[in-house]
């Protein structure tokens, strides 16, 4: 089960896929091994404390921490942090539960659930999204940096593959988000890019073709909640085949973006 | 007349991505605190206000791991699969996750069967793919090994998209299946997943195609 087959025309597959691999866990790996040393220590002030046995509200509560009682904060996931008693005992609280405690030293302690109002101050925005491009279905990923509180510099790429052909599309714009503070939010995208169609080989008299396009495009983010926004987007491209015609092509997405 | 339209509009892009550039690049910090940076030792005192923030506290929501198993590429045999899984925990209930996996189809029973018949040639049996997926953890709980020693554990079900590469074509393929993931320690977990790759192809004749795949795998968490 575990044995690689033996083929060699697999072999350059193969060697890609163990150099993503390499490439990914080099990437990482930094990451994560370099834990923090220094100890986070914070004092329950509320009256009390639920340890739960995991990171998740139905994991049984199995210790309560006391009001003045001492914790050692250890790390995160998602909503719940692993926290240690001055006797060794280990569990998880949830962020919440911070709200009312206070470092050692006097520290406030700010480790609570990002809120709408961090979504309008946040710099960077990644997000995947599936719909159609040109009524083929597509999927893409983009990643934006914000450079002032309404516009974000954005790329994108995505992928549409179809019956007949296959779109490979790149793009990069702005993007235009007037009212960044609502729960409902539309934006406004200005990009240009390049767009490149493979036939698929059943029709093998076609060529592979490079165009490239701008695009004006509209649409919304609803705030989810945490660091999630749904996005819902509308594109018209415009591809400029040749120099005495160009092609309008529709796009929608429909996509999840998280803010960091 | 389009072509006006179009290098006006393009004139357009250009000059607000050249103004917004100028503004970034002119953009200086504020020099009000900084005027006198030996008196500010003397006077501030040594009594420094920090809060515990985010960046002090390590997150383990990112997962990376390897998997291997089965591939039923359908009409083409029962095959092994090796791929690459990278997860972010949104919540603790949603996860994100993205998959690249391989594999490579055998003979159809067709080409076993049928003499000399050949549909595909070597390189069009390499059959690779990558998805991505919303995973639920729809059953989260202990499971439990003796009287004192305790796992933690999820059930969870996935729905994505992604692309295949067979047939040296590429497919719009949607994945639904489910899966168990079993926490060894809380930065490292086994998977054991069932997905179907469903996508259209017309190899044999025009259908849906599902292809199951059966896997175990290892995660670690950064």
């Amino acid at each position: 089960m575990f044995a690689f087959p033996t083929y060699t025309r697999m072999d350059s597959l193969y060697r890609r896929f163990f150099t993503i691999a390499l490439f990914i866990s080099l990437l990482f790996s930094p990451l994560a091994f370099a834990k923090k040393k220094q100890e986070l220590q914070v004092v329950v002030t509320d009256t009390y404390i639920s340890m739960h046995t995991g990171p998740g509200r139905g994991y049984p509560i199995f210790h309560v921490l006391e009001k003045g009682e001492v914790i050692t904060l250890l790390y995160s996931k998602t909503d719940w942090i692993k926290a240690e008693t001055s006797k060794g005992l280990k569990g998880w609280v949830h962020r919440r539960s911070m709200d009312d405690t206070v470092g050692v030293n006097g520290e406030s302690v700010e480790l609570g659930i990002p809120q709408l109002g961090d979504f309008s101050n946040r710099s960077w925005e990644v997000g995947v999204s599936a719909g159609e491009f040109d009524k083929v279905e597509s999927l893409g990923v983009h990643a934006a940096y914000r450079l002032t509180k309404n516009i974000s510099a954005e790329l994108r790429y995505s992928q549409a593959t179809g019956r007949f052909s296959n779109s490979k599309i790149v793009s990069w714009g702005l993007v235009h988000q007037p009212f960044p503070e609502w729960k409902i939010s539309p934006f406004f995208t200005l990009a240009n890019g390049q767009i490149d169609i493979s036939p698929n080989n059943n029709l093998s008299q076609t060529q592979d073709q490079d165009d490239n396009f701008y695009l004006i495009g509209t649409g919304l983010y609803y705030y989810l909640s945490h660091r999630f926004m749904v996005r819902f987007e509308y594109n018209n491209y415009t591809t400029l085949p040749d120099r005495n015609n160009n092609e309008n092509v529709d796009e929608w997405k429909l996509g999840i973006s998280a803010f960091f | 007349m389009h072509q006006t339209f179009n290098y006006s509009l393009l004139t357009l892009l250009l000059t607000t991505n050249l103004l917004f550039g100028s503004i970034v690049a002119n953009a200086q910090p504020s020099s009000s605190e900084t005027d006198n940076p030996v008196l500010d030792k003397i006077v501030t005192p040594d009594l420094e206000r920090r809060s515990i923030t985010e960046d002090q506290l390590d997150n383990e929501d990112w997962e990376i791991g390897v998997y291997s198993g089965v591939l039923s590429i359908e009409d083409f045999g029962s095959n092994s699969v090796n791929g690459l899984r990278l997860a972010y925990h949104m919540t603790e209930d949603f996860v994100l996750e993205l998959n690249y996996g391989l594999s490579e189809a055998k003979e159809s029973s067709i080409e076993v069967l049928g003499g000399g018949i050949q549909l595909l040639t070597d390189d069009q049996r390499e059959y690779s793919y990558y998805n991505i997926s919303l995973v639920y953890n729809i059953f989260q709980g202990e499971v439990f090994m003796g009287k004192n020693t305790a796992f933690n554990s999820a059930f969870y079900i996935l729905a994505g998209g992604g692309n295949t590469t067979f047939n040296e074509n590429d497919y719009f393929t949607y994945t639904i299946g489910g899966g168990l993931r079993f926490y060894l320690t809380d930065f490292t977990a086994l998977h054991f997943t069932v997905k179907d790759h469903i996508f259209t192809n017309d190899i044999i004749e025009d259908k849906v195609t599902n292809n199951l795949e059966a896997t175990l795998g290892l995660s670690f968490y950064f």
